[in-house]
């Protein structure tokens, strides 16, 4: 980390002279930022749909239970309609809380890779798409690379995926090195080239094929 | 108390809200159905009524605008209230241009809830209202049309009768009428509601075309039966083989063609131009003509065998002078017809307007009331027609033409008799013998009557805007007019 780049990362200033080059982990960051507000965007959608069906249930709750012969059957299904959107509320605040806090030490790639499929597969299914977690993801191991190109790397190709693709399956050690792939369902995947570049100068390789997407971490 | 029809569809795909609104609406006394998405919920609708439709913006298959266009299109009737997340206010704007009810924003918490709740029993009264209204329009529709045909005189409804009857057998049609009383509407009314619905409508007309086209138009050819020929052709019995073919003026068909037609009635086969084999074909016929058939029948240009093949059911469509009750109809639904296509704000015919319309014979029937209206809507500058507008410049004979005559008391009954008759005469459009059939005299006496108006000084003085001995002027008439009848 801490490599300089090419003038591919060169900013200008305001009398138009070249400033320098950015930083790798700069780019990096400025790129995983982009990513992030991206699924800030679709997750606050969801959880907002969550909120207002819990408002909606706990008015049932609310006018039955004024009336004086309601039976608990009359209010039950509603609270626990409620009580499990709240608990997608939660589950997706925190995932966005861990997702803005930088990382220390090694990266938990599967720990990473649930958060970010946590924000984005309620948007997912809302638009007729699934993403599912592998059972062996848990496996997956760490990684030295930063927090913020791991979470580039899954959020950004995460992202794409659900866009073009109505399936996303992930979690695969086939490789020497902790390895994410992505599989879809074939619909043609584009991925940022300006992202692709950022990762390798991280050290992190992303390969797309026909029906996956393959994120390969350095040890 | 809820209103009739209080039925609601809640179409959205999120389902812990929709059981939620679910209950809430269950709660307030509604049925309530839920369409997982757009699509699902169209269906529904085409299949059902619901008095409201509670659809989110944002649906898969088919949004909530999606949704509202469709029912727009469909006319399938129902009140659409919109729900929508608070960033797509625009949408919502843009729902109720498309007719949505109305609209409300996500969150829905208990205040808008409230609001729901006290839209939704407005908009299904609306709805109810709407409803009743397709229903007396339906009702009234059914007096005055039958399929494309209209009118509600007495000898229409007779028409109207026997295709009821005869349109579900099989029995061969044939419609009897002037130029122009809607004969193919009839034969495309009779195939409407025969068994044969579904199978082609062939209309042919047997005057417009030269022999051996016709022939080949009905019977077909193999490749090579004739110069020119390269490929095969099935003809109109082959090609409408469980419909009906319609033969539009076919006392004008050729003897060895109706012989050929007889023979395909009888057998129900047909052979080719050119061709060895039978073809089985299913066919009802049904012809027209406007012929005097009996005289075709003397003059041996219809076969007997064929007339009566053919006429196993006779329909006599009456002409448009034998049905004064349906020209106002007519009149009035061909104005809505050709301002709406014209985009003219033409909505009425003013009183002089009227008088003609009701008063002319109109040989050419519904086909010249249609073109007359139609030229006087593109004619017309205005919000009303005008006398000018709607009468064909070759009638204006330079005054107005009155539909009514006012005789006063101390007039001679020969001074009577002689308006009574100019009047007619002139409402004819300068007919003697349809003047005297509607008077009941002979043409004789009218034509002696309108010699002594013309030589009577009364009818210059009129002319000369002097006024007669008999009030209202009326048409006024010149020496001249008269000597050419």
């Amino acid at each position: 980390m801490g490599a300089r780049v090419s003038s591919a990362a060169e900013t200008t200033g305001e009398s138009g002279a070249p400033r320098g080059p950015m930083r790798a982990d700069a780019i990096v960051d400025a790129l995983w930022l982009v990513t992030l507000q991206a699924v800030c965007g679709r997750a606050a959608h969801e959880v907002r749909g969550s909120l207002n069906a819990v408002a909606v249930n706990l008015e049932v709750v609310r006018s039955r239970s004024e009336r004086p012969d309601a039976p608990a059957s009359a209010v039950a299904p509603y609270t626990s309609v409620a009580a499990i959107q709240l608990e997608d509320v939660i589950a997706m605040t925190e995932a966005i809380m861990a997702l803005v806090r930088p990382g220390r030490g090694p990266v938990d790639l599967a720990m990473e890779t649930s958060r970010v499929v946590t924000l984005l597969a309620p948007a997912a299914r809302a638009a007729g798409r699934t993403i599912e977690l592998d059972r062996d993801l848990g496996g997956l191991g760490t990684t030295s690379a930063s927090s913020s190109s791991v979470r580039l790397a899954i959020g950004h190709c995460l992202l794409a995926l659900t866009d073009a693709s109505t399936r996303a399956r992930h979690g695969s050690r086939d490789a020497a090195r902790p390895q994410v792939r992505l599989e879809h369902d074939g619909a043609a995947v584009a991925i940022d080239s300006a992202v692709i570049e950022a990762l390798a100068n991280a050290g992190i390789e992303v390969q797309v094929e026909p029906t996956a997407v393959a994120i390969t971490f350095p040890q | 108390m809820k209103p009739a029809n209080a039925k609601v569809l809640i179409a959205d795909d999120e389902q812990a809200i929709t059981s939620g609104l679910s209950a809430i609406l269950s709660d307030e006394g509604y049925t309530v159905e839920i369409a997982p998405d757009g699509q699902k919920a169209l269906e529904r609708l085409a299949d059902e009524r619901y008095g409201v439709v509670l659809a989110d913006l944002k649906m898969p298959k088919l949004d909530g605008l999606g949704l509202l266009r469709e029912l727009q299109q469909k006319a399938i009737p129902t009140e659409c209230i919109i729900i929508t997340g608070q960033a797509t206010v625009d949408s919502a704007v843009q729902a109720m241009q498309q007719g949505a009810y109305d609209y409300i924003e996500k969150p829905l918490n208990a205040e808008k809830l409230n609001r729901l709740k006290a839209l939704i029993p407005k908009a299904i009264e609306k709805f109810a209202v709407q409803q009743k209204n397709r229903e007396l329009t339906s009702k009234l529709e059914g007096l005055t049309h039958y399929g494309e045909l209209t009118g509600q005189s007495d000898t229409m409804r007779e028409v109207y009768q026997i295709i009821d009857a005869v349109a579900p057998s099989t029995a061969s049609v044939l419609i009897l009428g002037e130029s122009g009383t809607g004969k193919e509407l009839v034969a495309r009314a009779v195939h409407a509601k025969s068994d044969r619905a579904k199978g082609p409508f062939f209309a042919l007309n047997c005057a417009a075309l030269p022999k051996e086209i016709l022939e080949n138009e009905l019977f077909g050819h193999e490749k090579g039966a004739f110069t020119g020929s390269v490929n095969e052709k099935p003809g109109a019995f082959e090609m409408a083989s469980g419909g009906t073919i319609f033969l539009d003026e076919v006392a004008e068909m050729s003897p060895d063609i109706q012989v050929k037609l007889l023979r395909a009635l009888e057998t129900h086969m047909v052979r080719r131009l050119g061709g060895k084999k039978e073809i089985q074909v299913d066919i009802r016929i049904v012809a027209a003509t406007n012929r005097n058939l009996q005289q075709a029948l003397a003059d041996a240009e219809l076969r007997e065998d064929l007339y009566y093949r053919l006429a196993v059911v006779q329909i006599d469509l009456p002409p448009l002078r034998e049905r004064s009750q349906d020209i106002q109809l007519l009149a009035n639904e061909f104005l809505t017809r050709f301002a709406s296509q014209n985009g003219k704000h033409v909505s009425e015919f003013d009183a002089p307007a009227w008088d003609w319309i009701l008063s002319y014979h109109w040989p050419g029937n519904v086909r010249e009331l249609k073109n007359a209206v139609e030229r006087a809507v593109i004619m017309a500058r205005g919000d009303k027609i005008v006398l000018n507008d709607v009468m064909p410049r070759h009638l204006r004979t330079g005054g107005d033409v009155a539909t009514s005559v006012t005789i006063p008391v101390g007039a001679t009954v020969s001074d009577a008799r002689r308006q009574l008759v100019l009047r007619t005469f002139a409402s004819t459009g300068g007919d003697t013998s349809r003047t005297a059939k509607l008077l009941g005299v002979d043409a004789e006496e009218v034509k002696r009557d309108l010699l002594v108006l013309v030589n009577d000084e009364h009818v210059e003085d009129e002319s000369n805007g002097k006024g007669p001995a008999v009030a209202r002027p009326g048409a006024s008439l010149k020496k001249s007019a008269v000597k050419k009848r």
